[in-house]
C-alpha cells in the first residue's frame, strides 16, 4: 500500500515537472493583436518544420493578460511570395479548455517565408492576427 | 570602311549569342548560412525514420516483407498470367518501366512512377486517389488494363498454393474458406464479375476484401525496403558540414555547384523538390500538356475525392488504424487551387527514369528543365510556376547538378530479384 502510494507520488511529481517544463518553453510563434489579445503557439513539432502533419496548441489572454476561454478560432495563411495556401485544412478540433486551443492537421510544404491569418472572435467581436515566419 | 564596320558587327553578335549560350558567369566561391542550410536539408543523411503506418498492422513485420516481395514478382496475379508488380515497377530501372505510359495487359492511361523511397508519402498516384501503400498495391490487380485479375481469384491463388498459405496464416491468422465457385469476383469488375460478386453472401464478399487488403499490406511491406543510396550529391552535402567552402576537392565539378546554386536559387526548384527525397510528396499544376489523346486531367481535385470514398482507405474496416491516425486523409485540403495538380516525384535517380511527369510527356530531363523555363500557360486552372529565363548554359548546369542525385539503392540486393523459390516438399 505504502509502495503504490509512493509510486503514485512519484507518477504526480513528475507529471507536475513535465508540466512544468511545457509552460516554461519558448513558444514556437506569437503575437499580440490591435486590442492586446496575446497568441502563443505550440507546436507539436519544435522548431517548426516543412512535409511532416502535426498539431498546434494555442493559448490566447486577453488585454487584461486573463486566458481568453471560449473563441471562435479560425486559420488559414500561405506563402505571400508563392501565391498558395497552406497544403492542408487545418480546424480546431477541441472545445476550449482554459485558454488553451488545439489545432490539428497543419503541415508546410516549401521552404521560405510563410505567413498564418488567426481569425479570433470574442463576444462578437471578431480580429485578425497576421504572423509571419521563415521555414 | 562600311563593310568593316559590318562584319565587326556581325562579329560581336555572334560573340553574344555564344557567350549568352555557353559562357557561364562565375558565382561566389562560397554558400552563405542559409544556402548551407537549404543544402544540408536536401542530404540524405537528414532523412527521417520511415514514419509508421499504423493503417497497415504488419508494414515493418519481416515476415510480411518476405511473403510481399513473393508477391511483387509473382505473374501468377494476372488474367493473363504475365504480369506482375515487377513488370512495370522493373529493379533495374529503379522500380520504373522506360515507357512513355505503362504498359500491363493493355496500355495504360499514366506513365508509371518509381516506388523508391515512396513509402514515405502519405499519397499514392499522380493524383493522390490513395492514402496508402497497401491500399495503392491493391488497385492494379483489379485494373483491366493492368493485372487484370479480381479479389477472388487472388483469394484463391493463396489458398491454392501451399507455401502463400502458410505465409498468410502465419501473418493474417487462418485463411477464410474461399468460395469456388463462381470463377472470377468483384464489385470493381465487369458486368459479369459485380454480378458474380453479387451472388456471394455479404459474410463472404468481406472475407475476400480482408484477404485482398492483407495481401496489399503484405506487397507494401516489402515496398517499405526500397529506399534510395547516398550519391554524390550526398557526399558533396556532408563535406561541407564542417565548412562554407564552396570547393570540396573534386566531389562536384564546377558546372554541378553553379547548378546547385541555381536548384536551390534562381530556379526555385527546391521551393516543391526539397527534402532529402527531393519532393514535398504535394500536388501542384505546373502547366504540362495533357495526355495525348485525353482531356486534361483534374488530378488532385478528384484524387482527394476518390481518396474519402475508397473503402480500403485509412478510415475504412479494412484499415488498422483508429480515426485519430489518419490525420491526412481527415484534414486534406480539396478545393479549386488542386485542379490539374499532380504530385511531386523524388528527384532521387531521377536521369535513370525517363520520360518524365504525369503522361511521360517530356522525353528528356533538358525538355523538362525547358518547361520550367517557360513556364506555359496551363490547360486547366493555372500553372503556379513562373517562367525562369534561366541561360542555355544555366539549364546545361542544372541538368548536371540533377544528374548528381542517382545511385544505386540503400536496399539489400536479395529484395531487387525474385525471391528463390520454395521446394514445393517444404
Amino acid at each position: 500500500m505504502l509502495q503504490k502510494i509512493s509510486l503514485m507520488a512519484l507518477l504526480l511529481g513528475l507529471s507536475l515537472l513535465t508540466l512544468h517544463a511545457s509552460e516554461a518553453r519558448r513558444a514556437d510563434l506569437q503575437s499580440t493583436t490591435d486590442s492586446g489579445i496575446s497568441v502563443e503557439i505550440y507546436s507539436q513539432l519544435s522548431p517548426l518544420e516543412i512535409n511532416r502533419i502535426h498539431s498546434w496548441k494555442l493559448v490566447i489572454h486577453d488585454a487584461a493578460g486573463n486566458l481568453l476561454s471560449g473563441a471562435e478560432l479560425t486559420l488559414t495563411g500561405g506563402m505571400p511570395d508563392h501565391d498558395h495556401g497552406i497544403p492542408t485544412l487545418p480546424q480546431f478540433t477541441e472545445r476550449a479548455d482554459a485558454g488553451v486551443y488545439s489545432l490539428q492537421g497543419i503541415r508546410f510544404h516549401m521552404p521560405g517565408k510563410w505567413q498564418i491569418v488567426l481569425s479570433i472572435t470574442n463576444a462578437g467581436e471578431t480580429e485578425r492576427v497576421l504572423i509571419d515566419f521563415q521555414l | 570602311m562600311m563593310k568593316k564596320l559590318g562584319l565587326s558587327v556581325l562579329l560581336l553578335g555572334v560573340a553574344l549569342v555564344a557567350a549568352w549560350n555557353f559562357v557561364a558567369i562565375p558565382g561566389s566561391n562560397s554558400w552563405s548560412a542559409e544556402e548551407l542550410q537549404l543544402i544540408n536539408s536536401l542530404s540524405i543523411e537528414r532523412l527521417a525514420p520511415l514514419p509508421a503506418d499504423p493503417s497497415n498492422r504488419v508494414a515493418d513485420l519481416p515476415a510480411a516483407a518476405e511473403f510481399g516481395h513473393r508477391l511483387f514478382f509473382d505473374t501468377r496475379l494476372s488474367g493473363n498470367g504475365s504480369i506482375a508488380c515487377a513488370t512495370c515497377h522493373r529493379p533495374e530501372l529503379m522500380f520504373t518501366d522506360a515507357f512513355q505510359m505503362a504498359m500491363g495487359a493493355a496500355p495504360g492511361p499514366r506513365h508509371t512512377p518509381s516506388l523508391v523511397g515512396l513509402s514515405h508519402s502519405p499519397w499514392y498516384y499522380w493524383d493522390g486517389r490513395k492514402d496508402s501503400q497497401w491500399a495503392q498495391a491493391l488497385a492494379p490487380l483489379e485494373a483491366a488494363i493492368e493485372h487484370g485479375i479480381d479479389r477472388l481469384q487472388v483469394a484463391r491463388l493463396i489458398d491454392s498454393d501451399s507455401s502463400y498459405r502458410q505465409m498468410y496464416n502465419a501473418l493474417f491468422g487462418a485463411l477464410p474458406v474461399i468460395p469456388a465457385t463462381p470463377l472470377a469476383a468483384s464489385p470493381l469488375g465487369d458486368e459479369r464479375e459485380q454480378i458474380n460478386w453479387n451472388s456471394l453472401s455479404g459474410a463472404q464478399q468481406n472475407e475476400v476484401s480482408r484477404v485482398f487488403a492483407n495481401l496489399g499490406k503484405a506487397i507494401a511491406a516489402y515496398e517499405r525496403k526500397l529506399m534510395p543510396g547516398a550519391a554524390r550529391f550526398d557526399a558533396y552535402a556532408r563535406s561541407i558540414a564542417a565548412s562554407s567552402e564552396l570547393d570540396q576537392g573534386d566531389i562536384l565539378s564546377s558546372n554541378e555547384l553553379a547548378g546547385l546554386r541555381l536548384f536551390i536559387g534562381k530556379a526555385q526548384c527546391v521551393s516543391c523538390h526539397n527534402g532529402p527525397l527531393f519532393t514535398n510528396h504535394e500536388f501542384h499544376n505546373t502547366g504540362v500538356l495533357s495526355i495525348a489523346g485525353q482531356l486534361p486531367s483534374m488530378g488532385r481535385y478528384d484524387g482527394i475525392r476518390t481518396a474519402r470514398s475508397d473503402p480500403f482507405n485509412c478510415l475504412g474496416e479494412f484499415s488498422d488504424a483508429e480515426q485519430a491516425d489518419c490525420i491526412e486523409l481527415r484534414f486534406a485540403r480539396d478545393d479549386n487551387s488542386l485542379v490539374g495538380a499532380q504530385k511531386t516525384p523524388t528527384l532521387r535517380n531521377v536521369s535513370w527514369t525517363a520520360p518524365y511527369m504525369h503522361g511521360g510527356q517530356l522525353a528528356t530531363l533538358a525538355a523538362v528543365l525547358n518547361h520550367y523555363n517557360e513556364a506555359p500557360l496551363s490547360m486547366l486552372s493555372h500553372n503556379e510556376a513562373k517562367p525562369l529565363a534561366l541561360r542555355p548554359v544555366e539549364r546545361r548546369q542544372l541538368e548536371a547538378f540533377i544528374r548528381t542525385l542517382s545511385a544505386p539503392l540503400a536496399t539489400e540486393p536479395k529484395w531487387l530479384a525474385p525471391a528463390v523459390e520454395f521446394t514445393q516438399s517444404n
